[in-house]
């Protein structure tokens, strides 16, 4: 899993707000919770409806909407879709949940998700530097060696 | 709010109109120190500030309430969050 920072603006109180964010080369579009995004502001783009985009077993339909990310120096305007999520994912799974559902939280719950809309807009230096370098985590803390 | 386009320097944490660029540091500090915040702070989310962990928060959050805190506390230096799932890579497809 790569995870990088970015700034991403917030139209309510008119200031950028950091995001932990997972880059995900297979994601054709950045992806924001539906919670997160109604505090912030962001209008989804009603007139061009819904965008219909397969998911591992089945067709998923969101709100299209942009936003407007600072990554480093650069600004830009990014399409998102705009996800909903069940609020019981927002939270460890309780015991007679597990087999249901995994263990922990829904990764939107407290991240984004940048897609192939935002890698596209960066350089060819930053996108080789957010996908190769130590921007990439270790997989499993238990292969990893502990810091001092 | 500045909201020009601004020099790129990778290798500054500032960029070339003082701005302070957030989370430069502090994450990469977060990605390289992730085994040994796993072992110490097992799902929470932590707000870490120039190579420290300042809060621990007991569960999940919102990121524009650790946008808050974290604005409260390292106030004009660097920082960055995450939340610490002891095992989330496995359950991500």
């Amino acid at each position: 899993m790569i995870l990088i920072d970015v700034e991403v603006y917030n139209n309510v109180k008119k200031l950028y707000e950091l995001f932990e964010a997972i880059v995900d080369t297979g994601a054709t579009f950045c992806v924001m919770a539906e919670h997160i995004a109604r505090k912030m502001g962001v209008v989804p783009r009603e007139k061009e409806g819904k965008i219909h985009l397969w998911q591992v077993d089945g067709p998923l339909v969101l709100s299209e909407s942009i936003f407007r990310i600072r990554y480093r120096e650069k600004e830009q305007n990014v399409e998102v879709v705009i996800v909903s999520l069940c609020e019981d994912y927002l939270r460890l799974a309780t015991p007679n949940e597990i087999c249901e559902r995994p263990t922990t939280p829904h990764p939107l719950t407290s991240r984004i998700i940048l897609g192939k809309s935002f890698l596209d807009k960066l350089g060819e230096g930053e996108r080789k530097e957010i996908l190769v370098s130590s921007f990439s985590l270790p997989r499993f803390a238990s292969s990893q060696a502990e810091p001092e | 709010m500045a909201h020009g386009r601004e020099t790129f320097n990778l290798s500054s944490p500032f960029t070339a109109t003082g701005r302070f660029r957030l989370g430069l540091e502090s994450r990469k500090w977060i990605n390289e120190h992730l085994p040994e915040l796993r072992r110490k702070y097992p799902n929470k989310t932590v707000i870490v500030c120039e190579g420290r962990v300042v809060r621990a928060i007991d569960e999940p959050v919102d990121p524009l309430q650790v946008n808050e805190v974290a604005r409260r506390l390292c106030r004009g230096r660097d920082w960055s969050y995450t939340y610490v799932s002891e095992r989330e890579e496995e359950y991500i497809l």
